[in-house]
């Protein structure tokens, strides 16, 4: 090599200090990272429920940066209904088993499983037989039924869900765990992660009443879960969220996991033929808790 | 038992729930002269027959306020022993059973839901009791929560009537103190069923008399809870009895038990006795029935009361119509506490169940009102009948809708409609709700979720009740063809 002048040696050494810093300062910025960063969805498919959803989190990177030993665990699927597995209304038990096993291998501490119900709440914990998988698998059924569950929160940012009373659980546990079933929706168009947040409140008639979408996009400013499992295996494609008939379900055998709320539910509304941007909550909540792009997310796909 | 399973009808096996209420004596005659049934008929013969045979076997083991009342009883004696007195019984109980019977058989119910015993310990417990019972259940359920222990379960209970508290808290006080002072006083001086009871026991084939061995120590009379023993006179007055059998239990001489009648030879004639001491019963009992034939076609005139509120409340699915409903309601109000969600309450007037929906909805997946009705008032349905049974019908206000009024999705409404009844369609962008009556079953989930004020969907009464079509499809699932991830 020639020999440098100490102007150009510096000017080497600057412009590669500048490169150098320049993506860990730039690290978690979209503008410069092709993937936000941390951010990942695992979609696996063409399995049962409980397959897709080992091979999804043994798949799925963030699970290795969790630290689950000793901790206590809130899981919260879909129980909102008094109906059977087979009509698919509620998230499928047996997923939610995996899941309690899941955790408890891992040395969890205590494991809660709830959600605020919509018809009565003991026939829907029993006949959609969340309670009896769950408790099986070893973990607590917690009642969501009493007001002085829940505590009042202000949501700072939020446009129409100013303040909120959240279950105490989703403060007192350390990993909130969003387990929805997919299904469309007759007033949101589709009932998914974001919209499963609805059963962790005590009074949703609130958000119905005061614009429903930005309602659910505000209160997804406050409720963060750390993971958000998206049950595909039986998803209703039309009539939901209770459905009437056997033809409103259709057996699709897939399953999303992610940490980005409004990425797996933009890949749930392409799931069910829906424009992600239509639906006006997923575009209220579009930088804000998280990305409606899925170009944003370094997704993985899995098959059975 | 009896307290177990009227606390908490809705959980308590049904097989045993079924025996305790289908043995009650008032509401299988109800159901026998509202329906003819061969099984109302069967059970009643049963009743007949036994008290033929034994006595008033009814009143110490099947009827449930006479249980509360031996349990009053007991517990009183445990503080002061009990030292009954014979007296002669009033008459009046034969001018209560002859004004109850026929206004029960004429349609006019109130007297007899009243004063029957079942009907009044269900009021008892139902109204007043229960309350209690879930303050209770409520205290040990917060406190175990606290341990991350939830076996007990936080229940609403029943919806809060303060009359109904009164009038049941005020009985519960009568029966207390009349069975403390007069032991089984509310049998022997206004119960319809008792003096019925004892209208055919009087000639039943086993009676318990004194016999020589009586040494006048007088400890059965002071035992009898029903005053019917006289030692003074070594008589017993059998058509008391309550067949409690204190007093076999105290006699040190064995002089008093069951006799078989017919072989005291002072009145053996081939069996049968023939003296005009016997005979008056019997004259009595066909007078009676004769009464209660002839009133039977009151039921038509006082159909114009029962109709009085017709389409005036929601009433539970099974129920049929106001009409059915009052005319053989009894109102023990077990309905009311067997009810998932807590939405049937006693009618203001005649205590009847009508459906409230601003405490909730009916739950499609229930039948339990209809499955506790021991009178048919509200009909056994199964599940599936119930799920096609129209109790009302949706009226929605379109003016009054958040949608309409605000420009946002709501939907509440349709989400919570279990057949389909209320669905939306598609304008302006906007998901607005719409209606199908012919679907609808009148449950009241949209009535009951609407978060508009005024509330823009209700529930208006259907009188008679109907059937809705069968139009949910009988359809299949599909499975999906494997085409990748849509993303």
């Amino acid at each position: 090599m020639e020999n440098l002048t100490r102007k150009e040696f510096l000017k080497k050494c600057l412009s590669v200090t500048i490169i150098a810093t320049v993506p860990s300062f730039l690290r978690d910025k979209d503008l410069f990272a092709q993937y936000t960063y941390g951010k990942y969805l695992t979609a696996v498919k063409n399995g049962s429920p409980s397959a897709l959803f080992k091979k999804g989190m043994s798949n799925f990177p963030p699970i290795e940066r969790l630290s689950i030993k000793n901790k206590k665990i809130l899981i919260k699927p879909n129980i909102g209904w008094d109906k059977s597995p087979e009509s698919g209304a509620n998230t499928h038990p047996d997923i939610v088993k995996e899941a309690v096993l899941f955790f408890i291998e891992k040395g969890a501490s205590k494991v809660y499983v709830m959600d605020h119900t919509c018809n009565q709440w003991e026939k829907s914990y029993k006949n959609s037989g969340i309670e009896y998988a769950a408790k099986n698998a070893g973990a607590i059924m917690a009642p969501a039924h009493r007001e002085s569950y829940y505590q009042a929160s202000r949501i700072s940012g939020a446009s129409k869900l100013k303040s909120t009373k959240i279950h105490e659980l989703v403060f007192e546990s350390d990993i909130f765990v969003n387990i929805p079933v997919l299904k469309t929706h007759h007033s949101a168009n589709m009932t998914s992660a974001m919209k499963n947040l609805m059963g962790v409140i005590w009074d949703r008639f609130y958000l119905h009443r005061h614009d429903l979408n930005q309602s659910i996009a505000d209160l997804s400013r406050l409720v963060k879960p750390d993971i958000n499992i998206v049950d595909a295996y039986r998803m209703m494609h039309k009539n939901g969220p209770r459905g009437y008939s056997k033809s409103d379900t259709i057996i699709k055998k897939q399953l999303f996991i992610s940490n980005d709320i409004v990425a797996i539910d933009s890949a749930s509304a392409k799931t069910l033929g829906i424009n992600p941007e239509s639906l006006r909550y997923l575009k209220a909540a579009d930088g804000i808790s998280g990305n409606i792009n899925l170009n944003k997310i370094s997704i993985k796909r899995f098959s059975i | 038992m009896f307290f177990l399973a009227f606390l908490n009808p809705g959980k308590t096996f049904i097989g045993l729930l079924s025996a305790l209420e289908g043995s009650q004596a008032i509401p299988l005659f109800i159901k026998f002269i509202t329906s003819f049934s061969i099984a109302s008929l069967i059970l009643l013969s049963i009743l007949f027959f036994s008290t033929l045979l034994f006595g008033r076997i009814y009143c110490s083991f099947l009827c449930p306020l006479g249980i509360l009342q031996d349990l009053i009883i007991f517990v009183k004696n445990k503080i002061s022993p009990n030292k009954f007195k014979y007296f002669k019984k009033f008459k009046i109980r034969y001018a209560i059973l002859l004004i109850s019977a026929v206004s029960a058989i004429g349609g006019f119910m109130i007297i007899i839901s009243i004063l029957d015993p079942y009907s009044l310990f269900g009021r008892i417990v139902s109204d007043f009791i229960r309350h209690i019972y879930i303050l209770a259940n409520n205290l040990t359920a917060t406190i175990l929560e606290s341990f991350d222990v939830f076996i007990i379960r936080y229940q609403r209970s029943n919806p809060f009537s303060l009359i109904s508290i009164l009038t049941a808290s005020t009985f519960l006080t009568i029966i207390i103190a009349a069975s403390a002072l007069k032991g089984r006083f509310w049998c022997y001086t206004i119960c319809p069923v008792g003096t019925t009871l004892s209208l055919i026991n009087k000639i039943s084939l086993f009676q318990i008399k004194i016999n020589s061995k009586c040494i006048s120590c007088k400890k059965c009379e002071q035992s009898c809870k029903s005053t019917c023993i006289d030692i003074d006179n070594k008589k017993l007055d059998f058509e008391d009895c309550v067949a409690c059998y204190n007093c076999i239990d105290v006699c040190p001489a064995e002089a008093i038990g069951y006799e078989y009648i017919l072989k005291n030879p002072s009145n053996n004639k081939k069996g049968f006795s023939i003296s005009r001491r016997n005979f008056i019963p019997v004259i009595k009992g066909v007078f009676i029935s004769a009464i209660m034939v002839s009133s039977y076609p009151l039921r038509n005139v006082t159909k114009v009361i029962r109709q009085k509120d017709k389409n005036k409340f929601i009433l539970p699915p099974g129920s049929k119509s106001t009409e059915n409903l009052l005319s053989r309601c009894v109102s023990c109000h077990l309905c009311v506490s067997a009810c998932p969600t807590n939405i049937i309450k006693p009618s203001k007037g005649m205590f009847q169940p009508v459906l409230d929906y601003n405490r909730s909805f009916c739950e499609y997946n229930c039948n339990s009102c209809s499955q506790v009705c021991p009178t048919d008032a509200i009909n056994n349905i199964t599940l599936s009948e119930k799920q096609k049974t129209s109790i009302g019908e949706v009226v929605f206000t379109e003016e009054l809708c958040i949608v309409s009024k605000d420009s946002v999705d709501c939907g509440a409404c349709a989400e919570h409609c279990p057949t389909g009844a209320v669905v939306t369609e598609r304008r302006k962008n906007l998901n607005f709700p719409v209606t199908d009556i012919s679907k609808c079953i009148g449950c009241g989930a949209c009535e009951f979720v609407c978060p508009a004020e005024p509330i823009a969907i209700i529930v208006k009464p259907k009188d008679p009740h109907s059937k809705i079509s069968d139009t949910i499809e009988k359809s299949i699932e599909k499975t999906a063809d494997d085409d990748g991830f849509a993303f």
